[in-house]
Order: C-alpha cells, then sequence, then structure tokens
C-alpha cells in the first residue's frame, strides 16, 4: 500500500485541510496513485518511455511577438478581493525581522 | 407554436417566416426555465434582461432584411445555453464552486463569442460539477441538476446542466465541455446528441481549465443535424488559443444526408464486456444491426485499452488539474477566506473554503503525481500509456472508419448510488481513450435501457473526422427516428 504524508501534500497543495480531511482524502489519493500498477501490468518497462506524447496533430503556430491591447488595469482590479491605490493588497509577504538562525 | 420538442431547423424555418419572433422565442424558453428549473435545477445563472434584449435586436436586424444568409443563418436569433465553466463578459461564471461563486469575468470565452457573433441568444449558464471534475453531476457546489426522465436519477457530469437543458426544453441547444467524457457521458444519460471535438478544433479560450492537453468545448443538441450545425460555428483557429488549427474539414452538413453504404463499423469487443450492463449493450448492439441493414459493414475488433486508459487519464487529468488550479489563492479573484495569520494562510484556507471535496481530492493526487519520487513511477509512465493509447485507437481506424461502442457502462444511477471514488471512474470507461488520443466522439440516443432511462452510443472516429461520425449518426437517427424505433 503507497503511504502519503498528508501533512507534507497538502502544505504543497497549499490546502488546510482538518485531520478528518487528511484522513479521508489520504486514502482516496492512495487509491488514484494505485491506478498506476494497471500501467505495470505489461513489465516494468512497458510505460517507462520517456517522451511526452504530442497532443496537436497538426502542430501549433504561434502568433507573431507583437504587443497588444490587454485587459485595462482597474477592470482586473475590480475583481480582486481587496486593492488599494492600484494594487491588489495581501499580508505582508517578507517580514523585517530576521531569522531566527541569522541573527549573530 | 411550442418550441419544447423543437430542433434548431425547425425553429429557425419559423424564425425565417415570421412564425415566431425571437422575442416570442425567448419569452417561452424562459418561461419554461421559471417553470421547471426549481425541479430539474439546470441553470445556475437566468439572462432574462440580457436575452431578450439580444432578442429584439435580432428581430430589428431581421425586420431591416439583414439577417444573415447562409448555414449557419439558423443560429441568428437562436436561444443557447453554455457550461459555466465558459467565461461570459459581464455575466457570472462559478464553474460550480464557492470559488467562483461571484466571479463575473471581464472577457468572452471564444466559444461565446462565436455564437454571439452568428446572432445566437444567450439564454443563461448552466450547472456543473465542480470545475469540470465529477461524472454524474453530484458534484456542484451550487445546484443539483436532476435527470429530466427521473428526477431521482443523475443527469451525468460534469456537463449536466447542458445535458438536462436540452432533455428537458430549456434550450434548444447547449455548450458543455468534454475532457474524460463531460459531454458525452451526460448527453447519453439524459438522452440527447453531444460531440467531443478533435482536441484542437475548437478554441479553449476563455474556458476555465481543468486539463489542458485534455479540454474541449462541445455542443449538446436534441438530433445530429443540430450538433453538426453548432459545431459549424465554433470551429477553427484562434490567435488566443496556440493548440487550435483550422479544420482541414469543416463542412460537417453536406455530407450528412449519404448514408452509410461501404463504411466500416468497428466493434471493439472489450467495450462489451462483462463490465457493461446487459441492457445497454443490447441497445448499442441494436444500433450496430441498424448501421448494417443500412449498408454499413461491422468490424470486429479487440481493443484491449480501458482499464490502461483509464488509469493513465486520472493520473494525467489530476496532475494538470493541480497546476491548473493553483491560480486559485485568493489574492486576484475568486474567494479569500474571512481570517488568516499571513499570506501562507490567506492561499491556504481561501483554497480549503473555496474549494468541495471532489476538486480537493484531484488537486492532492495531481500534486502526489507530480512530486519527487513519484513523477517518473506516475506521471512519466502515465504519458507513455497515452501514447500507446492513441497509437491503438488509430491503427483500430485503419481497419475501421468509424469505431462503435456504449458510450457509458450503464444507463444514468440514482443520487448517492455511487458513493465511492473507484465506482464513479468506471463509468468513464468507454469515453477516456478518445479523450487522450484528442480524437472526436460523438454520443447519440440509441434507445431506451432499464427503468426506462436513455442509452447512447458512442462513434469514434480518425482525427478532424466529425463530419464522417455526423453522417453516421444522421444515418441511424433519420432510420430510428432519434432512437425512440431503436
Amino acid at each position: 500500500m503507497i503511504q502519503i504524508n498528508m501533512d507534507t501534500l497538502s502544505a504543497a497543495a497549499r490546502l488546510a485541510l482538518t485531520e478528518d480531511e487528511k484522513e479521508n482524502l489520504a486514502k482516496d489519493v492512495e487509491d488514484m496513485l494505485s491506478l498506476g500498477r494497471v500501467l505495470c501490468a505489461d513489465g516494468e518497462g512497458a510505460f517507462s518511455h520517456s517522451d511526452t506524447p504530442d497532443v496537436c496533430s497538426s502542430g501549433a503556430a504561434l502568433r507573431a511577438d507583437e504587443p497588444q491591447e490587454s485587459l485595462p488595469r482597474d477592470v482586473l482590479l475590480a475583481l480582486a478581493p481587496t486593492s488599494h491605490d492600484g494594487h491588489v493588497t495581501v499580508p505582508r509577504v517578507l517580514s523585517d525581522e530576521p531569522k531566527q538562525e541569522d541573527r549573530t | 407554436m411550442m418550441i419544447n420538442d423543437d430542433s434548431i431547423r425547425s425553429l429557425a424555418s419559423a424564425l425565417a417566416t415570421g412564425e415566431l419572433s425571437s422575442h416570442e422565442l425567448c419569452e417561452q424558453y424562459l418561461s419554461e426555465i421559471e417553470r421547471k428549473n426549481g425541479e430539474i435545477g439546470a441553470y445556475l445563472t437566468v439572462c432574462a434582461d440580457l436575452s431578450l434584449a439580444l432578442a429584439d435586436e435580432c428581430d430589428r436586424i431581421r425586420a431591416r432584411g439583414d439577417a444573415p444568409k447562409g448555414a449557419l443563418s439558423a443560429l441568428f436569433g437562436m436561444p443557447y445555453g453554455l457550461k459555466d465553466n465558459l467565461c461570459t463578459r459581464g455575466v457570472r461564471t462559478t464553474c460550480g464552486s464557492r470559488m467562483l461563486e461571484h466571479f463575473v469575468p471581464p472577457y468572452d470565452a471564444t466559444a461565446a463569442s462565436r455564437l454571439q457573433a452568428a446572432g445566437g441568444i444567450l439564454l443563461g449558464k448552466l450547472d456543473m460539477d465542480e470545475f469540470a471534475m465529477g461524472s454524474s453531476g453530484e458534484h456542484s457546489a451550487l445546484g443539483t441538476t436532476r435527470n429530466p426522465h427521473d428526477p431521482t436519477r443523475v443527469a451525468g457530469g460534469s456537463s449536466c446542466g447542458s445535458a438536462a437543458a436540452v432533455a428537458a426544453g430549456l434550450a434548444p441547444f447547449s455548450l458543455g465541455s468534454d475532457t474524460g467524457g463531460s459531454v458525452r457521458l451526460p448527453a447519453a444519460y439524459c438522452g440527447v446528441v453531444g460531440m467531443k471535438p478533435t482536441y484542437g478544433a475548437v478554441s479553449r479560450y476563455g474556458l476555465v481549465a481543468f486539463a489542458s492537453s485534455l479540454d474541449t468545448v462541445g455542443p449538446l443538441t436534441r438530433d445530429v443535424y443540430d450538433n453538426a450545425l453548432v459545431l459549424s460555428a465554433l470551429v477553427g483557429r484562434d490567435a488566443h488559443d496556440a493548440t487550435t488549427v483550422d479544420h482541414p474539414a469543416p463542412d460537417f452538413l453536406s455530407d450528412i444526408a449519404r448514408g452509410v453504404t461501404g463504411l466500416r463499423v468497428g466493434l471493439p469487443e472489450e467495450f462489451f464486456g462483462d463490465d457493461c450492463a446487459p441492457d445497454v449493450k443490447e441497445a448499442v448492439l441494436r444500433a450496430a444491426e441498424v448501421l448494417r441493414t443500412l449498408g454499413a459493414t461491422l468490424v470486429p475488433l479487440s481493443l484491449p485499452i480501458p482499464d490502461v486508459a483509464l488509469a493513465a487519464y486520472y493520473l494525467l487529468s489530476s496532475a494538470e488539474a493541480s497546476s491548473n488550479l493553483a491560480r486559485f489563492d485568493g489574492v486576484r479573484y475568486g474567494y479569500r477566506a474571512a481570517e488568516y495569520a499571513d499570506v501562507d494562510e490567506l492561499f491556504s484556507r481561501s483554497r480549503a473554503e473555496g474549494f468541495g471535496l471532489e476538486v480537493k481530492r484531484r488537486i492532492l493526487s495531481g500534486t502526489a503525481v507530480l512530486s519527487v519520487g513519484y513523477y517518473d513511477e506516475y506521471y512519466k509512465r502515465a504519458s507513455a500509456a497515452r501514447a500507446r493509447v492513441r497509437a491503438d485507437l488509430l491503427a483500430s481506424l485503419s481497419a475501421c472508419d468509424v469505431i462503435l461502442s456504449p458510450t457509458t457502462p450503464t444507463v444514468a444511477h440514482r443520487f448517492g448510488e455511487r458513493a465511492t471514488q473507484a465506482q464513479m471512474m468506471l463509468g468513464d470507461r468507454y469515453a477516456v481513450p478518445a479523450s487522450l488520443a484528442g480524437l472526436p466522439a460523438l454520443s447519440l440516443p440509441c434507445g431506451t435501457g432499464d427503468a426506462g432511462m436513455p442509452v447512447g452510443m458512442q462513434l469514434v472516429g480518425a482525427p478532424f473526422a466529425e463530419g464522417l461520425l455526423y453522417r453516421v449518426g444522421y444515418a441511424y437517427e433519420a432510420e430510428t427516428k432519434g432512437g425512440r424505433n431503436a
């Protein structure tokens, strides 16, 4: 059985889960990953080819690298939960306090 | 004139002769929505004022003699519904999620703008499994769509509202999205026609992404001709979506009545095995026999891909979903938690409170698939399996012109009947191979199964063979009156 560390996984997924949710979802994640066993059924190397298949059969054409109009700033800011002076506002990301291990 | 059972073609004729105006047509649909949506639950947002304003504009244009001519003119003044993961400027777009419950996009999806350019009239936005993750319609955070044939049963997902609206006469057509069966499966469960086009045929710009290498936009309609008509308006390269191409064979209508004489219809035995319910198997095999009597040749095939395809699909789509849904962080749009101590908690609480259980399940699984130590074992192996599925399907399509199978192993189940993730996944096993391979696949009704519930048959073709699929479907539909005489 695959063992999943739900603390690590939920942190990587940026999901604040309750302990009950972690327990219930752990089983679901393990079941999903268990599907991978089917892909080993033909033998260890059967599906180990490293190429990613080409999804677009005709190939994608890129447009010319020319600046174009985009959506107006005020229209996009109006979608934000909070904004101030033309910027989306969030809690402080960087602290002024040095980290404990950096202190001399 | 009553509108509920009418096709786009017959309604367009009534509009052209003046028997009906677009205003009257929209009023009738809005009245039906008001009458039935409380029970069916197909619509999350109804745009009554907008639709009547657009209808009046179409009527003015028609009165001046300036209505468009040509094949797409049938869409002029024609109402429709859109799955709620297609962005509509100024109209709420929720993806069936609390995360976007109050989100109003500032732009239109290309699919929406192409219908608008053809003169279509938006009636409203349709319910769906949250962020298109689900096969039953039971995972919407904002509504519950019921199967119009039996309200104790699911409509199928994730385009539950799109299918139910057409089946219940609440729109002449709708658009859905199909990543692993999400147009075809609800079409089968609700007894309507649904097309998943070739990947790249229809722009995904403005379709809120679930799995970017798998997502497609497709129409749901009452009959095959209507479906071909709507798809005609959607296909074509879009500068906003680099994965689109100009369709090499975009005339889906001229040859639609050509018949099936001489065509080879492949029947893959693994899609008619013990996992397929007897009533579904019988209905689809009867449909195959109808095609044979119409002049097609039935070709037995071996295509042992459903199990591998299902595994590859869920591993890859979860991985892509975990990446795509990382954008929902409570910062620039969408739900933000009310309480958080720092920016990390802003992210994690907003996402935990905004997403439902199924979405969390997929994000966590996808994060695991892409993590160090698991990437080679799961993601790369699933990618290789995907290549194998595509190769096997294309090889089969060299031995036949179309592949015929059931769309789903069973008819629509009752609410709550499929309690586990594993049970729910099995419903996708016939649909996901075409999704992985990027091939076109059409689901159309082929009679009824247990408890009188609709059964859907699926036709899969080579890349850009939508015209051929429509031709086969049209022939079957004409012979059996849409599966009613199946």
